[in-house]
Formats: structure tokens, sequence, C-alpha cells
């Protein structure tokens, strides 16, 4: 009793009421408050990294495609240019730099960019930790070390998102052994940069310093690249064309041990899990890229007694609400594929939840892209998904080398692949690898979201001449020969 | 705290759907104006229904329960219930009407005991401009202005409704009217001189949101087996909502009042009455704590209703003071209740109930029994006052 009053009376503890409170400052969290705020809610977003957007902004998504379009113009330039009638006097060499102050300044305009959306909305916007004192209150502590807020609230949304996953027994140093975060503004190009996770971060940060001019070399467990729900054709044409542009890939590779030497190297034991071989591979800088978790530290959600899976992720319904039916969850410190646009997607559902009691994410229609090049991109079911579930599915493909803009663009590695019922022609999924597959994914988005056959996207007209047009006749091809191949 | 009659509100029950109508406004209201009851939105979907029939007529007093009316949505045809008392003041749109988009007015209420001669009736035109103005205090709750809207007033019965009616009901539905159709179905039907308006009213649409599909037409035609399009439509349908089955927890929480009570005595071999009793109720996950705290209530009064039947009867030779020394305590447990309850996803199927007794009462296995017998009849109850 005593110490308590002792701590409120040196540390005044500020108090507010909000209709939400949304902990978590992420594409999922910032999208659900400034939804709430749309909806007549008084809302609170709190947030500790001092920026809002969350990893996808400050350390994910966002940083990274700035380096690997930067990296990818410099590598056209450097390789392509007097090919393509552009020549060059003087060398052409990257500036690793200026190519972090770009990314910086992407990330800088995107932050701000939000800051000012919630003050538009009249979001009230809490910069420190949120932690549960008990179901409807939350404890800000300020990052800047001001005094404590205690928000009360009618309705909690957690959208802690996830960090990234250690490998056990290697110690990220965020210089010579990294992880996503540290892979984006390493301090000089690494001569040699191994990987490991061959799953669509690794493969992402590979492409980036391959083009700046490391040797890469991906060491991925399984026996395909890609991560989970990659098409396995899609993921054995994406290898070949990263093998082609210099990655090198060590497949079944069970990395053992990693350790920096006196050299300032790391030395790379794995086994090779074909042979049972050990084998020892040395690098100027290790990335582990072995996944995401769940991330829900100093939430103090123990207190409150909220359900976690043995995956620490926060148990939810289908409504997303936890135990407690005002505290929701969304994103990835709960279920499903950790990307920023189903958190997102969430994030509005959740809030439409709480407004009529009805919200919609279609989870058999999530989109996932990867922004190597050319880029992956897909959508919906894959080939092995269907013959689990003893769907009869039929194939159509139309590769880029046939299409007229790819091969005016001189970038014509890829195809398109439709997957669709073999009777009704109904698109089940889209697998795309190729120039712009990230963009072009969005119509079939569309057409599975609509029900629509392989038939209803030929009879749409597309435009001549454009990389779409890959797409509309991948879908001919499914049920009647392509025009063009 | 939960009061075993609250959650039974809260717990989402199948079939029925609870509606309450827009009458809640009253209390910022003049108190002799009737209110309007609007077309209520039976799924998250459903954009407009007919009236098949009203159940009471003008003037009739009905009680929370009682059936108002059926609506025939494009889905199927469900009953209306009140959820408190009133009078039906006047119906606006009779029996047959067709085509009525939600939210449009189709009958004044008032409130119970209020005269209908002197009933003040709000113009319709006036209703939206009235019902905006609470909305002004944003509370997380469906606003008056939406409760008119929708006056399924409760999110949970919507959601219930959502997954029921519309995972299930969508896979295989009349085709949505005021859809442009698909080219490939357009297509189809002119080759086999079949007309739109034909087309959408005999042909089952599995598409999203009753959206005739081309492999629908080849099904109408003979073309393709006829359950093709629905079973892919219900595989999508399944794939379409997080996985979020066979979830396993962390730390296993066990609801307190399972645990306190099955904690108790267990040094001796037990004997036990065990009885499995079917539950058959949909409950969310976010709900099973108000489910389970209204199950340890039903136990507590069940408990009381055991130990207070007389079961021997009274005798001379009766001696207090001689049960007091050597009988144990009049209020010595008896037995302990347990229970499991066996869930698939959100249904909870049955609950098998342990009650392990207390050998040193000889009434301890006579009592369990009574026990059995009234948590079944006070279960079935719940249960009943739950599907309301």
């Amino acid at each position: 009793m005593l110490r308590s009053f002792s701590t409120t009376a040196r540390n005044a503890t500020k108090t507010a009421k909000h209709d939400v409170v949304v902990i978590g400052g992420g594409p999922g969290g910032y999208v659900a408050a400034i939804k709430a705020a749309q909806l007549g809610f008084n809302t609170a977003c709190i947030e500790k990294r001092g920026a809002l957007g969350g990893t996808c902004l400050n350390v994910g998504c966002i940083p990274s495609k700035a380096l690997l379009n930067n990296s990818h113009l410099f590598h056209q330039v450097k390789h392509e240019a007097s090919k393509r009638g552009i020549d060059i006097s003087g060398d052409v060499k990257p500036n690793l730099g200026n190519l972090m102050k770009a990314k910086e300044t992407a990330v800088k305009q995107l932050t701000g960019g939000i800051e000012m959306l919630f003050k538009k909305n009249g979001v009230t916007y809490y910069k420190g930790n949120g932690s549960f004192v008990d179901e409807h209150q939350v404890k800000v502590d300020p990052i800047d070390g001001s005094e404590d807020s205690i928000l009360t609230a009618n309705n909690i949304i957690i959208a802690t998102g996830s960090e990234p996953s250690p490998f056990p027994g290697i110690e990220i140093d965020q210089e010579k052994i990294v992880d996503s975060t540290g892979a984006l503004s390493l301090k000089e190009i690494p001569k040699r940069l191994a990987i490991i996770g061959g799953g669509i971060i690794g493969l992402e940060m590979g492409s980036v310093w391959s083009r700046l001019g490391s040797e890469v070399t991906v060491l991925e467990f399984q026996k395909a690249i890609g991560g989970a729900g990659m098409d396995a054709e899609v993921s054995k044409a994406t290898q070949k064309f990263l093998s082609k542009q210099g990655l090198k890939f060590q497949l079944g590779a069970k990395v053992v041990s990693a350790v920096k030497n006196s050299n300032g190297e790391v030395d790379i034991e794995f086994e090779d899990t074909k042979s049972g071989k050990i084998e020892k591979i040395q690098a100027d800088v290790l990335l582990v890229a072995v996944g995401r978790r769940p991330y829900s530290s100093n939430l103090n959600a123990e207190k409150i007694g909220l359900d976690f899976d043995k995956r620490n992720r926060v148990v939810i319904d289908s409504e997303y609400k936890t135990k407690f039916s005002h505290i929701q969850c969304i994103g990835d410190v709960t279920f499903g594929p950790m990307l920023a646009h189903k958190a997102e997607e969430e994030g509005i559902a959740a809030v439409e939840y709480i407004k009529t009691g009805h919200g919609h994410v279609n989870y058999a229609n999530i989109p996932a892209v990867m922004y190597s090049h050319p880029e992956v991109a897909w959508v919906g079911k894959n080939e092995e998904e269907l013959k689990e579930a003893g769907i009869k599915y039929k194939t159509g493909k139309f590769p880029f080398i046939a299409n007229s803009r790819a091969k005016t663009n001189m970038d014509t590695e890829g195809f398109v692949k439709f997957i669709a019922d073999a009777e009704t022609q109904r698109v089940l999924g889209v697998h795309i690898i190729g120039p712009n597959a990230g963009e072009m994914i969005a119509e079939a988005g569309l057409a599975i979201e609509y029900g629509a056959s392989c038939e209803d996207i030929y009879r749409t007209c597309h435009a001549h001449p454009t990389l779409s047009e890959a797409f509309k006749e991948a879908a001919m091809a499914v049920f009647d020969k392509p025009v063009n191949f | 705290m939960f009061r075993a009659r609250s959650v039974l509100k809260s717990v989402n029950v199948s079939s029925k759907i609870v509606l309450r109508q827009s009458r809640y406004l009253h209390s910022s209201r003049s108190i002799l104006a009737a209110t309007t009851f609007d077309m209520p939105a039976m799924s998250p979907t459903m954009e407009s229904g007919a009236i098949v029939e009203w159940k009471i007529k003008e003037g009739d007093r009905f009680n929370s329960g009682d059936s108002l009316l059926e609506i025939e949505t494009d889905k199927s045809t469900i009953s209306v219930d009140a959820i408190d008392d009133g009078i039906l003041a006047k119906i606006i749109l009779p029996d047959g009407t067709k085509d009525i988009p939600v939210g449009t007015p189709i009958a004044f209420m008032a409130e119970d005991g209020d005269d209908i001669n002197t009933l003040e009736y709000p113009s319709l035109d006036a209703k939206n401009a009235t019902n905006a103005v609470p909305e002004s205090t944003p509370v997380p709750k469906p606003t008056p202005t939406q409760a008119a809207k929708e006056p399924v007033a409760e999110p949970t019965s919507i959601s219930e409704n959502k997954t029921k009616s519309h995972s299930e009901g969508s896979i295989s539905n009349t085709a949505n009217p005021n859809q442009v159709l698909f080219p490939s179905v357009e297509l189809l039907l002119t080759e086999n001189k079949i007309s739109k308006e034909d087309a959408l009213k005999n042909i089952p649409a599995t598409g999203p949101h009753g959206r005739l599909l081309k492999g629908d037409v080849l099904a109408y035609l003979g073309k393709i087996p006829k359950d093709l399009n629905s079973s892919i439509a219900s595989y999508l349908k399944k794939t379409s909502h997080l996985d979020l089955s066979n979830i396993e927890l962390r730390k296993p929480v066990e609801s307190k009042s399972e645990s306190s009570k099955s904690s108790a005595p267990t040094t001796k071999p037990k004997v036990v009455v065990s009885e499995t009793l079917p539950v058959n109720i949909e409950v969310r996950y976010s709900q099973m704590n108000a489910f389970k705290s209204a199950l340890s209530e039903i136990i507590e009064i069940t408990e009381h209703q055991a130990y207070a039947e007389n079961i021997i009867p009274a005798s001379d030779l009766d001696d207090p003071l001689f049960d007091e020394i050597i009988a144990p305590a009049r209020n010595a447990d008896r037995f302990t209740v347990t229970y499991k309850l066996n869930t698939d996803e959100c249904d909870v199927e049955s609950l098998d109930l342990e009650l392990t007794l207390n050998e040193k009462c000889f009434d301890a296995k006579d009592r369990a029994e009574l026990f059995v017998k009234y948590f079944k009849a006070n279960l079935a109850e719940f249960l009943k006052d739950s599907d309301k």
C-alpha cells in the first residue's frame, strides 16, 4: 500500500478513456485504429518503436523493396546497358551509403504519413509500451521516459506482430551474424554472404546483396526453396533463375553451428541430409532467415490469463476475439500467414465486428509475393493442395518469352500458370513467375473472389502490348489453345 | 458476473435467430410514440427479403420469444422472434410483400400497456433523422441507427447467422437476381437458348453471393456432374476461414470452478456416478468462460436441490445429538462434481458429468442420483432458454 502510494506520488499517472485501444502500430494495428476512428469510436493506438508502420514499414517490406528496386536498377545498368543501347563512360558502381539513404527516406516518408493519417482521423497516438493492467486497462510506459498513462478501454485490439525467429545456438550480433533487420543495413557489401533459410526473406535479401556483388550461398533445410505455399514448379523455376544470377543453393542442408572466428569471418557447419556428410563453409556475413515468431513480450497478457498456443500465438475465435469478447487479436501474433496485407484485412474486419457484428476476410484468397527478379506471386491453391483435397484440376501455362511486351523489355523469364477445376474451369489458383508478377496477381485475386472461370478471364479484353496478355493467354490455355504460343 | 440467465443471451444458439426490435430507443423518446420495426438482416449478405406471413395480428400482444413473422430470404424461410414483450400496433407491409430492402420499416410496435389508439406514429421519412441522434455517443456497440437498420441486436446472433447460413447456405443457392453475368455464362445461355431471367430463376448458383458460374450452367445442361459445383464451393468455403481447429494451448488453463472442485478429496479409490448428457449448442471461444460459469451456477443450484430433498422419512428414532457425534456433518459434501465438455470446434456436443461420492455419507449415492436427475432437468431448461 505504502509503496504504491509513494510511486504514485513520485510519478503521477495520467489516465484516459477510449472506446478502442489498439496495441501495436504495424499494418494491422494502424489500419484497425484508423478504421475504428472513422467508424466513430474514440480510438488510441500504442506503439513502442517510436515510428508507426511496424516491421513492414520500418524493417521489412518497405526498406527491402527500396534496396531490391535500386539494386536491380544497378544490376541492369551494369550488365544490360550496352545491350540496350546505352553507353556509359566510366565505372558503374554501387554507393551503399546513398542506397541506404534512399531506403531511409522512403521509410521516413511512409511512417510519417501514417502519423499524419492518425491526426487526420483523430486517433490518439501513444508512443510507448502497452501492457495489460487488467481486462479493461492498459498501461503505457512512454519511450521518452515521461509519466505513465493508464488507458481504460471498452475494446482492446492486440496487434503486436512478430519478430525474426532465432536459430538455436547462433547468436545474432547484427554485424557479422544478422537477422532480416540487420541484413537491411549492412555497413559494407560483404564478399561472401551465407543465408540460413531459402524462404522469401532469405531470397529477397540474397538477391539484393548478390546484385551488389556478394557471393551468396543459401542453405535450406527443405528440398525446395520459396517456403510453404509456393507451387513446386514455380519453386524449381525460381531456383533456376536465381542460380543463373549467381546465387548458390544447398538444399537439404541442416545447419549444425555458426561461429565467428578470429579473422572476423563466420564458420558455418552443416549436414548434407542426403549424404549425411558434414560440410563447412565460410562467410563474411551470415543472415539467419528461418522465419518469424509471434511477439507479445511486455504485454503482460499472462496477467489477465489470455490463452496462447504452443507456438505462442494468441488464441482467438473466428471473430478475432480472445477468451474475453472485448479483447481481439489480429495479425502476426495470432493465427494465419504472417503477411502485412493479411493483418490489414483483419484489422478492418476486427473493428467491423465491434461496430456491426460482422466482418470479412477470405483466407482462401490472400496473395503472396516475392520481390526477387523475376518476381514470384501466387494466390489460391497450388497443385499439391488440390491433389491432397482430391480435386481434379487442369493447368494452363503461358511463358513470357511469347509475350510481346516482355520481349520488347528484354525481360522474358518466367510464366503464368493457371490451376482450374477440370470440368468447370473455375479458377482455383494462379502462380506467376515473371516481370511484374506482384502487380498482376491482383487480377487473379479478383477472379477468385468472384468465382470466375478461365473463360471469363480470356473473354475480358486485356490491353496490347502488356504483360497482362500473358495472364489472359494462360487462362485460355486451360481449356483451349493459346493464340500466341 | 454472469448470471445464468444473462448468459442465455450471449451464448450462441443454433437454429433460431434472436431479434430485438428497435424499441429500446424508447428511453430517449416520448413514451406514447410507436417505434418502427424494420426489415431485419437475417444474414450479412441479405439485402432484401419477403414477408411470408405475419404470425400475429394488429393490436395483438406478444411476449418475448413469440414468433412475430416469417421472412423469406434468398436462402431460406426464417422465423423472426421477439426478444421483448410488446404490442404489434400496425402492420405497414402485409403478408406476401416481396423484395423489401433490409432496414425498410415493416411495422409499428408499441410498448406493453400502451393504448394503440392514442399512439403517435412517427413519420417514416423522419425516422432516420430521429434515429441518428443517439449516434453521437460513440459506444462500441451497435448504435441505435444500426440496430434499426439491422435489428439483429446482438452481434453474436449475426455472426452465428453468418457461420451457419452463410457458409452452408451460399453453396447451393438461388442466383442473385441483380448480377451482371459472366461472359462465359452469357455465351452458354445464348448458345442453349436460355433467357437470363430463366437462368437466374432456375439454375442453382454456387458462386460467392449467389453468383451464377459457368460450372452452374454446365451442370444445369447436364454436361458435368450435378454435385461437382457444390463440392468445389464447399471446399473453397472451408479454406476461406482461418484454421482454428486443433489448437494446442501453451499451458492448459482449467476453469476455476472445475479445478477447485476436482482437486478436492481424492485419496481413496473413488466411487463414481457418471453420465453423459447431450448438449448440442454452439459456444464461441470468447463465450466459453461465460458458458462455463453458467454451468457452474447450474451445478450450484442443482446441488442445493439435491441436498435439500428429504430422502429419509422422519422418525421417532432420530436423535440429533447421536447423529452429530457419529454421523458425518449434515452439510458434509456428499459428492464432488466434475464435468468435461465434448466439443467439435464451436459446437459443444455433450457433457460428461462425473460425481465422486463421499463414502462416509450413507446417502451419498442417493443424493448423487438426485443431483443427476435435477441436473438433467436444469440443463435442459437452460439449453431451451438459450435456444430462444
